[in-house]
């Protein structure tokens, strides 16, 4: 590939995934509640850093190249994790709009799946 | 090229700008856990910028330990939110009233006597998610009260369950 198509794929790249976090950014400060504002802070924020982190890539050797590919990796594994957990606090602590909710799936208690035994729970 | 550069880096700098509102602003500190954690992505995306304009790989460090802060960051402040404010499981989940009761003459409560548990952000409005039964039975530990907490715990004992006489207080250690 010329050099200068990547230097087109490296721009496309870049551009789209700054402005994939704008929005992002922008999402976070329209949306209503907490898990609303998840939305945005995980799905556009992944999508802009994979991009900027593919149009980076393509500009650098293959070693570095690889270690982005990393980083991005690591950013898809952890959004949903750090989703989770903020998401799971808000709800037990209150801090969400019920009635902006279609269904509550946990309003009749936690899901009884019958593998969990009464323990002493360390706040996992 | 540089063009590029430099229009991905302003529009990173306007989405940054656009978090630190939510920052700001953001009723509960969840908002803002979710907003600083977006920040911390926007300036590991700036650094893969910077990467791309130099041509080396040298940041990768600190693109990496960048995405590594954010994560543990973020996990840590919402399970420091949540070891907080959630409720013991034979309390109501954190309706509308946290209602001012005079405190018990317990044992002396270590940590210095917080003024008021947290405000949920909205009001709730309806009654029935104040329903005991959807308490978690795996937070049946009282040895998890927090100390530095005692009014969710300590302050009305009449919904205490029958079994247990008297405020909860924090068991021997299992």
């Amino acid at each position: 590939m010329s050099g200068a198509a990547v230097d087109v794929a490296t721009g496309v790249l870049l551009l789209g995934g700054a402005a994939f976090c704008v929005l992002g950014a922008w999402g976070l400060v329209r949306f209503p509640d907490v898990p609303a504002r998840l939305h945005a802070a995980t799905k556009p924020q992944t999508i802009g850093l994979l991009a900027i982190l593919a149009g980076a890539a393509l500009q650098v050797d293959l070693q570095f190249a690889c270690g982005l590919a990393l980083v991005g990796l690591f950013q898809l594994v952890t959004a949903p994790v750090i989703a989770q957990r903020i998401s799971r606090t808000a709800y037990r602590t209150g801090r969400l709009r019920h009635d902006l909710l279609l269904t509550d799936e946990l309003a009749d208690g936690p899901p009884d799946t019958g593998d969990e035994p009464r323990r002493v729970d360390r706040g996992v | 090229m540089p063009v590029v550069y430099a229009s991905s880096l302003a529009l990173l700098t306007a989405a940054g700008l656009i978090t630190l509102v939510r920052v700001m602003l953001g009723p509960t500190e969840l908002d803002r856990v979710v907003a600083l954690d977006v920040l911390v992505v926007l300036v590991v995306a700036a650094v893969a910028v910077e990467v791309a304009r130099t041509r080396e790989g040298f940041n990768l460090a600190l693109l990496g330990s960048g995405a590594l802060l954010g994560f543990l960051g973020a996990v840590a402040a919402a399970r420091l939110v949540e070891l907080r404010d959630v409720p013991p499981p034979d309390r109501p989940r954190p309706g509308p009233p946290p209602r001012p009761e005079p405190r018990q003459p317990g044992p002396p409560q270590p940590g210095p006597p917080r003024p008021e548990p947290r405000q949920p952000g909205p009001p709730r409005p309806e009654p029935a998610q104040a329903d005991p039964t959807r308490s978690d039975p795996r937070r049946a530990d009282p040895a998890r009260a927090d100390p530095a907490q005692p009014d969710l715990r300590q302050a009305d004992p009449s919904q205490e369950d029958p079994g247990q006489p008297g405020p909860r207080r924090p068991g021997p250690a299992r």
